[in-house]
């Protein structure tokens, strides 16, 4: 009896990895209709506004479980600003992004929830840059064109002092603020 | 004291747009000068927005002083000599002029280098020309020698002030002043 019941364990065990693994698909981020950008406020001045040119990605997907997980890349190199006349080197360099030490900058989500009622996925991301790491939720909303193409978008705030974005003089935050407001908007087809 | 100004004294909103802008102005050139030296930081950052800003201050003062000279009569100037009137009359209109160049110039450069000019942090400016480092470069220059040019002005504004009030014995600077100019 026991032994009967080890099997339909494990029957019911094999059945569950073999039913997700044929579940799970995989998406890639089209970068060239996708895009990454960032907004820093600044006291009495023009906000800092930019993004990165280059990143990749894919996320897996369960529809029928309605989880997922990512993993997006972006080359830091890439980023552009609308300080970059007079402030390029200095944001490039180990005051800010520190691009010859950490050249990428790394999210990842192992999970994410599916709300197909609202269209919209919160995901516990892992968000590493300059090898400092933090989690959080994000919220973004989806939009499925056809059945082959799906547009991701959302935004959410970091705090640039928590992954050292701006040392020494310009860790203070009275001029330029603490928060970075991240908007995204990923494009992706299905492999 | 009368609001509006008379054929012989200036009102109280004339002498008021006088020095308060004269106020205004002296301060942002004092900040402009000295931006270069502030150390990479963020006080840069502020003191850049502030100049910018302080300069469309400027910038829109100006507009409705030329509004408020076109209710009004522009009191005589007290001399005799032609030349000197004729003088007088230009630098004013000298002024107004620089008044509207400085302050484009500066916003124009701040767009052709790529960022857009922010007043106070209340509103974003649009571009007054597309992203280029060629004519930042000409705006650059066009702002900071007219800075020189307006300076060079300001020297004869206030020793011909002072001309007046020393040597020739008029009201012409007491008239611009809020007391009794009598």
């Amino acid at each position: 009896m026991v032994r009967q019941f080890k099997l339909i364990k494990y029957f019911l065990l094999f059945f569950f990895i073999s039913t997700s693994s044929f579940a799970l698909e995989k998406w890639t981020i089209d970068p060239k209709k996708s895009s990454i950008q960032f907004k820093i406020d600044v006291l009495l001045n023009e906000d800092v506004k930019g993004g990165f040119q280059k990143f990749s990605g894919t996320v897996e997907v369960d529809r029928e479980k309605f989880i997922g997980n990512t993993k997006i890349e972006t080359d830091a190199d890439s980023i552009f600003t609308n300080y970059d006349s007079n402030y390029k080197d200095l944001i490039r360099g180990d005051s800010f992004f520190d691009l010859k030490h950490f050249p990428k900058i790394i999210l990842v989500a192992k999970n994410f929830y599916i709300n197909t009622k609202d269209q919209n996925t919160i995901s516990h991301v892992s968000l590493t840059i300059k090898g400092h790491e933090k989690e959080f939720d994000i919220p973004l909303n989806y939009i499925f064109l056809k059945n082959e193409h799906v547009i991701l978008n959302g935004s959410f705030i970091i705090h640039r002092n928590d992954f050292e974005i701006g040392s020494g003089p310009w860790s203070e935050t009275f001029i330029l603020k603490d928060e970075i407001k991240v908007l995204v908007n990923l494009e992706l087809d299905k492999n | 004291m009368s609001l509006k100004n008379t054929i012989d004294s200036y009102g109280l909103i004339s002498k008021s747009f006088h020095w308060i802008m004269a106020f205004i102005i002296i301060a942002n050139f004092i900040l402009g000068f000295f931006l270069d030296d502030i150390p990479v930081g963020p006080y840069k950052l502020l003191a850049f927005g502030i100049h910018k800003s302080t300069g469309i201050l400027v910038l829109g003062a100006i507009i409705l002083r030329i509004v408020w000279k076109g209710f009004n009569q522009t009191p005589m100037i007290l001399s005799s000599n032609r030349a000197f009137v004729i003088l007088a009359k230009s630098l004013h209109h000298l002024f107004y002029l620089m008044f509207f160049v400085i302050p484009v110039s500066g916003w124009a450069y701040s767009s052709a280098a790529g960022r857009a000019v922010n007043f106070y942090g209340l509103f974003t400016l649009p571009d007054l020309v597309e992203k280029n480092q060629e004519q930042a470069k000409l705006f650059d220059n066009i702002h900071v020698y007219s800075v020189y040019f307006f300076l060079g002005m300001l020297v004869i504004h206030i020793f011909a002030s002072l001309y007046h009030h020393f040597i020739q014995k008029d009201k012409t600077l007491r008239r611009m002043w809020f007391g009794n100019s009598n």
